[in-house]
């Protein structure tokens, strides 16, 4: 029961190093095959997704500069044009303004012609009248040059305090 | 009783299965041939599995033989470091051989891991395997250095392990194996209904498998003591 038989350790042996050199090919070596050559590919394939992935970044930071430089561009367009619109606006503005105080200023100067006009025909009138008053109560007409201007002078002083 | 123990006494014995007629004679011993058996059953089995490998969309069958090779892969990597890859593929043979050596009694042979002779040819080759390995990765000088790790002290001591530790890991095996296979023939002497296939569930099933896993893992662990490179 506890002899050891030379020839039992030999062949045990033998068969063990046989089995191994089988089993390594059919087995092991298959296997392991199959394993690194699908580690390969998915190291493959993780590879090309990264470098899609890269170009993919690449043109979406690409396409982002374009649309950011449209939208630049678009803003910049709408703001000139809001500008231009302004400037004529007020350009207008200005304009009918001028328009308005010219037009109002030349009434008035026409106002203050007229009433001057009026003013200087009352003053003429009174005068005559005062002086045909003041000839009718001396019993004589009071005509002369000299009588005229002081009267005159007398109403221009008259009518600067009213 | 006496019946009895004439029996298991036969049974205990190996016997021999034929002898080749040249040098005198050389006897071929039953565990040699059911080793043959379970060579062949592994050849075949190994074929059959490995058809139709594919690298992609891999059926059930290649996916758990993988994960076994994968298991096995990264068991001996853990343990041996960097030089893993020559050693796994006979870690492998070693525990497909032994297992399938020490289950095979339940189809009816006997298992040739009860041969003293067997357990000391894998005890051998592990030695080999050990002290190979020591040398092969160490240089001479380095595989002498390391019989003084982890200090000069142990040098007599780990002089001894080279006979001790295929001694023990031929002897454990061999040992439980037997011991499994007399406490069988017992239980089945004593009760030979339904009581046996209970004691058989853990005396050939379980214990079979515990007993290969142990070698195969003592052969790693000793393998990857010598040559394991300590992570600086």
């Amino acid at each position: 029961m506890l002899e050891f038989e030379v020839s039992t350790i030999v062949f045990t042996v033998i068969n063990l190093l046989v089995l191994y050199v089988i089993l390594r090919k059919l087995l092991f070596g298959r296997v392991n095959a199959v394993l690194e050559q699908r580690a390969a590919l998915v190291r493959e394939e993780l590879e090309s997704a990264q470098i899609q992935h890269s170009q993919a970044e690449e043109l979406r930071s690409e396409y982002e500069a374009k649309l950011a430089d449209a939208r630049q561009e678009a803003s910049k367009l709408v703001a000139d044009a809001q500008n231009r619109a302004q400037r004529a606006y007020e350009a207008r503005l200005a304009q009918a303004e001028t328009d308005a105080k010219q037009v109002h200023s030349q009434a008035q100067a026409q106002i203050a012609e007229e009433r001057k006009a009026m003013l200087r025909g009352a003053r003429n009138e009174v005068a005559a009248l005062a002086l045909l008053a003041a000839g009718k109560v001396a019993g004589q007409a009071m005509d002369s040059a000299a009588e005229q201007a002081m009267v005159e002078s007398f109403l221009a002083e008259v009518g600067e305090r009213t | 009783m006496d019946g009895f123990k004439e029996a298991l006494v036969e049974e205990l014995g190996n016997r021999i299965a034929f002898t080749i007629p040249v040098l005198g004679g050389v006897p071929v011993a039953e565990s040699v041939v059911v080793t043959w058996i379970v060579m062949a059953a592994l050849i075949v089995c190994a074929l059959v599995l490995t058809r139709n490998l594919r690298v992609q969309n891999p059926g059930k069958g290649q996916i758990a033989l993988e994960g076994a090779v994968q298991f096995l892969n990264g068991f001996v990597k853990t343990n041996l470091g960097t030089h893993w890859r020559p050693f796994a593929p006979y870690l492998g043979t070693v525990a497909l051989y032994i297992g399938v050596s020490n289950l095979i009694g339940i189809v009816g042979l006997t298992p040739p891991t009860k041969d003293i002779s067997v357990t000391a040819a894998l005890a051998l080759m592990s030695m080999v395997l050990i002290y190979g390995a020591q040398f092969r990765y160490r240089g001479l000088l380095g595989g002498l250095r390391q019989f003084a790790e982890p200090m000069p002290l142990l040098i007599p001591i780990n002089l001894m392990e080279v006979a001790i530790r295929p001694l023990a890991l031929c002897m454990r095996l061999f040992g439980n194996i037997l011991g499994a296979f007399i406490i069988m023939e017992m239980i089945k002497l004593l009760v030979p209904v339904v009581l046996p296939a209970v004691f058989s569930l853990y005396f050939d099933l379980f214990d079979g498998l515990i007993q290969t896993v142990v070698f195969v893992f003592l052969t790693t662990l000793f393998t990857g003591e010598g040559i394991k490179e300590e992570e600086a």
